[in-house]
């Protein structure tokens, strides 16, 4: 109920927004080194990882205090929720703010960015923006321009979960998974998109079962969906009487599909973090035994962002907030899988010779899968559009399809 | 006899019952099929509970205070009403009572959107009083249908007869009506402190998270796979109602003591 609603309540501001550039008050970085001194600086994030939380709540507060003389206050708030609570306050025409940093990427941004929340461009006023970022890596989220409203935050890229004393050998291939779930009913299922998991499998498979994902990059192609599509629907209704309860429910989002691979129902789980597995085995969630995997055709990877809000009324701390979270250090310490596990967005040839040395030397725990294996499975991710369009084709031919 | 005390097991199992199994989830490490306890158990959540415990007293404290502002202030609202209501015959008055009732029984969505718009322009939103405000006005009817029960078992005579002999308006309240409706309003507020207490919704719109409230504190946990952390938090917002619920009860005895 309350999604529907907030989604009614977007449409509706999103019709009622009209679309001008608001009045920014610019700032040089220097300028705003300065003046965030003593101040408080507000992160809005997603809250659900006590991992993640932790980190924020020690690493980077404390950094932030002792090196800049800023507080941090975490706000966990989920991003379609605050990217909502900012067309409401634009709609009442209120200058200040509450949000100042948050973390966000793909659709919400994409919304965000159209209704003119952001402030912005700002990416390329941070210096470990300009140092350490190849800018030609971080163009797109989700196949939108992010013209320096965004600055990258962390990549991520989608493994499989197993438990290496259960299953053996993992199927390599999308045609051996099917077989594999076949081999075994009700082993397996995944989360009913539009869950961001759920959603992000689809479109493995989309790539997978029509011939990759080059085809999709230009933009949204009708005759092309319609034409390629059925055969990721004709994939999934037929493994659908094999899956968690006969297909006829799914888990809702993919938390509850991770309990699902805790208490041991299903015999796989997915993630869209690859060092998700190392960081549960570290908690005492998962045993030692489980490990991750990736399909030959290729994971999807994403990077994710922070953005400053249009209303910021921290403006300077946002500043200082969202490019230390760029710089090397950060980067370096949020890489640590007992940290957080998240790969870095920096460029590895523009960093020094002793924070690449201690890049290379990081622990990524045994359940993350190296480095060049990721590299050389990873596969972009698919505009916007199509995603949209898969997620609500999905309920249409195998959820309601009998 | 026998059988009473069966249904008292009963009862207890029905209620202690899942928070046993809240207890096992918050120390357990792995938990899966077939185990009936936890297959290794480990202390992450106090160890959490350790290193975030300002974090987690800052959003505790928040909530218990607008939630007790909001009972206040809903005694404000309904007192006067009730007292009319209960005392009145007129016509029209049972529609007036149900409107009274209405922000009990309609979907939050349809007024919160609209006060949202209001209290930004009114710079309430983003503020303790906004969110106090905003679940004042969710949760009076509850104290206002208490108080109409509290004030009915009021016989006229007694206030009548208090006028009598010279009392003011204030007096009466102050001496007969309030220690007479003092279990009507201990009802009321137990249900709307447990509303404002427990609400997510409004306290995220209107305190758009710099209103600190312990329900937007847990929820993302009870949203993802760590139930260790989400049984524990849960177990810590049990203990504040049931506390304050205590301290209620012990201070209302004394004062009836005091007065019989």
């Amino acid at each position: 109920m309350k999604k529907v609603g907030f989604v009614l309540l977007a449409v509706f501001l999103l019709l009622s927004c009209q679309q001008k550039a608001p009045e920014q008050q610019s700032l040089s970085y220097d300028q705003a080194l300065e003046k965030s001194r003593g101040t408080t600086v507000n992160f809005y994030m997603w809250g659900g990882s006590a991992t993640i939380n932790k980190w924020i709540n020690s690493y980077v507060t404390n950094r932030l205090k002792e090196v800049y003389d800023l507080t941090l206050n975490m706000v966990p708030m989920d991003a379609s929720v605050f990217v909502n609570k900012l067309l409401t306050e634009k709609q009442a025409g209120k200058k200040n703010g509450t949000v100042d940093v948050m973390w966000i990427n793909g659709e919400n941004f994409k919304n965000a960015r159209e209704a003119g929340l952001l402030y912005g461009p700002v990416a390329d006023k941070l210096p470990n923006f300009n140092k350490y970022v190849d800018p030609a890596t971080v163009a797109f989220d989700f196949g939108f321009p992010v013209e320096n409203y965004e600055m990258p935050y962390g990549r991520a890229q989608f493994v499989f979960i197993h438990d290496s004393a259960k299953i053996i050998s993992p199927p390599e291939s999308f045609a051996a998974l099917k077989q594999w779930i076949i081999n075994h009913p009700g082993k397996f299922t995944y989360p009913q998109p539009p869950d961001f998991t759920g959603s992000a499998f689809i479109r493995q498979l989309f790539y997978a079962t029509t011939g990759g994902h080059e085809q999709y990059m230009k933009g949204f192609d009708e005759k092309l969906y319609l034409e390629k599509s059925p055969q990721l629907w004709a994939y999934l209704t037929e493994i659908k009487p094999y899956l968690w309860q006969k297909g006829e429910v799914y888990p809702k989002d993919i938390a509850a599909l991770g309990l699902l691979f805790e208490r041991g129902e299903v015999d796989m789980n997915m993630s869209y973090h690859q060092a998700y597995a190392s960081g549960k085995i570290i908690e005492g969630k998962y045993p030692h035994s489980v490990r991750t995997f990736v399909m030959k055709e290729g994971a999807i990877y994403n990077t994710h962002f922070t953005a400053i809000a249009h209303n910021a009324p921290n403006l300077a701390g946002a500043m200082v907030l969202a490019d230390f979270l760029m710089s090397p250090e950060a980067q370096l310490s949020k890489n640590a899988p007992e940290n957080w596990g998240d790969f870095t967005v920096l460029d590895m040839e523009k960093l020094e010779g002793s924070i690449q040395q201690a890049f290379g030397a990081l622990d990524l725990g045994k359940a993350t899968l190296p480095l060049d294996v990721l590299n050389r499975h990873g596969v972009p991710e698919i505009p916007a559009a199509y995603l949209t369009r898969l997620e609500n084709d999905w309920a249409r031919f195998v959820l309601e399809k009998k | 006899m026998k059988n009473h005390k069966l249904k008292v097991i009963l009862l207890w199992m029905i209620f202690l019952f899942p928070l046993l199994v809240l207890v096992l989830y918050s120390f357990s490490g792995q938990w899966a099929f077939p185990s009936l306890l936890p297959d290794t158990i480990n202390f992450r959540t106090f160890i959490y509970f350790k290193e975030n415990a300002s974090q987690i007293f800052i959003h505790i404290s928040s909530s218990f205070l607008y939630s007790i502002v909001a009972v206040i202030l809903s005694v404000v609202y309904s007192l006067l009403p009730a007292e009319f209501l209960s005392r009145r015959e007129f016509a029209g008055k049972k529609i007036i009572e149900s409107l009274l009732l209405a922000p009990a029984v309609l979907p939050v969505m349809t007024f919160s959107i609209g006060v949202h718009l209001m209290f930004i322009r009114l710079g309430l939103a983003d503020s303790h009083l906004g969110v106090a405000l905003i679940l004042s006005v969710y949760s009076y009817p509850y104290m206002l249908r208490a108080l109409i029960s509290g004030y009915k078992t009021i016989h006229p005579d007694a206030v009548v007869c208090a006028r009598n002999l010279g009392a003011g308006p204030l007096q009466i309240l102050w001496e007969i009506e309030i220690p007479m409706l003092l279990p009507a309003l201990t009802a009321g507020s137990s249900i709307v402190f447990l509303v404002a207490f427990s609400d997510y919704f409004l306290v995220f719109l209107i305190g758009g998270g710099s209103v600190p409230s312990y329900s937007g504190y847990l929820f993302p946990f009870l949203n993802s796979t760590d139930w260790s952390l989400a049984s524990g938090l849960t177990l810590l917002f049990i203990i504040v109602p049931v506390l304050l619920f205590a301290v209620l009860d012990v201070t209302l005895i004394r004062f009836y003591r005091k007065w019989l």
